[in-house]
């Protein structure tokens, strides 16, 4: 059978500095300069090879591995080692500048909850539009209606709208609809565990829950502890390059390893 | 393209993704923007409960609108400036121009702002993004309905109960042709030239600024506040250009009779409007592969 997620080769550059602000003058110096240079000919070969190449970074470089069908995998890396971008990669927020990526089956991504929410809504009425985001058809939402605000404990103040939510009412609404996707494969970045100790326990609780459903996920955090419960194996990620991937004990025990001798440098 | 097609129709058949780094410069993924239509109902849902909600009068801002903008319009162009309506009285003339310009505004605006006024959505989750878009030309629509038919009951009460009936010739079978094609051409135009300026105002925010001036001139460019035949002759082999002239005139022509109807130009509206919805989506997807690094 084949692998449910396959990264091949993915590579991701970012420019650095003010982003996506050349200006018109810009542009044009180096549009007429190329052009008064090497003619029409030379300027069209520049812009093909962007002619802009100044200063960029790659986030990812060439990083390949695959997900098996029901293997909950762990991204592991310090800030800044690109496991956010590749979830991002994987997830169709941002394209990857080379290398592809095949997902066998339906996706979800949780970089966050409650996406989407608006404050006039009401929370039944955020319920079907974050869920309708999150990818989730109307009928889906309609059935795990009453579980969503089961588990959120919101069910007093359904029909109000958000804006009167306290903070800690609007995150348990918000995980409570993420928990109850159903799509066989989900990207997760840090977005477990919101509200109070008591809720936090019943989110990792339902985390336990989903990820002992023979669902696919690719799981993104700094957490050590939430990292080895949760995930079978781990990719080790060191300034957008990959380092390994194996067993989450392994791999974890690879990372601090090499911890030291980074915060030294 | 056709194997382009195939292949695509393959993968979603069992739901598979493939993200490259190259894309196909036409995309459009009909299958799953379908999977997604119900995103699209409750963004239509949303902008109206929205807007509606610690409104006293909620809905009925929509129909005092253009009533009072065409109350304003009949003062200043009517009263003051005395502008021909070709006979037609001020309120029903300027209101037959501004439901068409209003729909068309009201949905251009908005999705030229889509990408940048959406981008903390698009940051976090993906769908495919054309929902956003197709979504305000589906609401701005039910809009121009509620204001259509506000334009109807004041058509039927001049013509049936003041002394304007001699000058309005409403045309019944020119009315059920011209209301989709009206409302066609004012819809792909708004959504061409809202995915253009979304696509460059990424790039370039200078584009935000353009577009209300843009606006601006687009409405003297158009015959709301005076008729077809007031445009001088030399700018007649020009008029293709904007294909929103057509649109007014035609809904003018089946509604109160007046103007004339040019099949033609009518045609080469509805090419127009088409053709910058192809432009629109080509940039559109252009700039949304990877628009959130920009933004």
């Amino acid at each position: 059978m084949k692998p449910v997620i396959e990264v091949q080769n993915i590579s991701k550059q970012y420019r650095l500095g003010v982003l996506g602000t050349t200006s018109i003058r810009e542009l044009l110096n180096s549009i007429t300069s190329s052009f008064k240079e090497k003619g029409a000919a030379g300027y069209l070969k520049d812009l093909s090879k962007s002619t802009f190449e100044r200063n960029y970074v790659w986030a990812l470089k060439d990083v390949s591995f695959s997900v098996r069908q029901g293997e909950i995998l762990g991204l592991i890396g310090k800030n800044g080692c690109g496991k956010s971008t590749l979830l991002k990669i994987l997830s169709r927020i941002t394209f990857p500048t080379e290398g592809r990526a095949v997902i066998r089956g339906k996706s979800s991504a949780l970089l966050e909850v409650g996406t989407g929410f608006h404050a006039e809504l009401s929370g039944r009425e955020n319920i079907f539009l974050n869920g309708a985001i999150l990818g989730m058809r109307k009928r889906e939402i309609e059935k795990k209606l009453d579980a969503i605000v089961d588990f959120s404990e919101v069910e007093k103040f359904i029909d109000t709208p958000i804006k009167h939510y306290s903070s800690g009412m609007y995150v348990r609404l918000a995980f409570s609809v993420a928990a109850h996707l159903e799509q066989p494969i989900l990207f997760i970045d840090e977005v477990l565990a919101v509200g109070d100790s008591a809720f936090q326990a019943k989110c990792i609780e339902k985390m336990r829950a989903v990820a002992k459903s023979g669902r696919t996920i690719i799981f993104v955090s700094h957490d050590e502890k939430a990292v080895s419960s949760l995930c079978s194996s781990c990719v080790y990620l060191k300034n957008g390059k990959f380092m390994g991937a194996g067993p989450t004990h392994e791999m974890l025990s690879i990372y601090n390893n090499e911890k030291p001798f980074e915060s030294v440098a | 393209m056709r194997a382009y097609l195939k292949k695509v129709y393959s993968e979603r058949l069992n739901s598979t993704t493939v993200i490259e780094a190259n894309q196909h410069w036409f995309r459009i993924d009909w299958v799953e923007l379908w999977q997604f239509r119900d995103l699209i109902g409750l963004f239509v849902k949303k902008e109206f409960i929205a807007r509606y909600r610690q409104t006293i009068l909620g809905p009925v801002w929509y129909i005092l609108q253009p009533l009072l903008m065409s109350g304003v319009l009949s003062f200043v162009f009517g009263s003051l400036g005395g502008m021909s309506t070709d006979g037609v009285p001020h309120l029903l003339f300027y209101l037959s121009g501004l439901v068409t310009w209003g729909y068309f505004t009201a949905a251009f605006q908005q999705t030229a702002d889509v990408l940048v006024a959406n981008a903390y959505i698009f940051r976090k989750v993906y769908f495919p993004r054309l929902v956003m878009p197709l979504s305000v030309v589906i609401s701005k629509a039910l809009i121009f309905f509620t204001q259509f038919f506000v334009f109807l009951a004041m058509l039927v009460f001049y013509k049936f109960f003041t002394q304007a009936k001699d000058s309005l010739h409403p045309d019944l079978i020119k009315m059920l042709i011209m209301t989709p094609v009206v409302l066609g051409i004012t819809g792909l135009l708004s959504l061409g030239w809202g995915l253009i300026f979304a696509a460059v105002t990424v790039k370039y925010k200078d584009f935000s600024h353009v577009l209300s001036f843009f606006i601006q001139i687009w409405f003297y460019g158009t015959p709301i506040v005076y008729p077809v035949s007031k445009i001088p002759e030399k700018f007649h082999p020009y008029l293709f250009l904007n294909p929103l002239i057509a649109a007014v005139d035609g809904f003018r022509s089946a509604f109160l009779g007046v103007d004339n109807l040019m099949v033609g130009s009518l045609i080469s509206a509805i090419v127009f409007s088409a053709g910058s919805v192809v432009v629109g989506i080509i940039l559109f997807n252009f700039i949304e592969r990877d628009f959130i690094d920009v933004i």
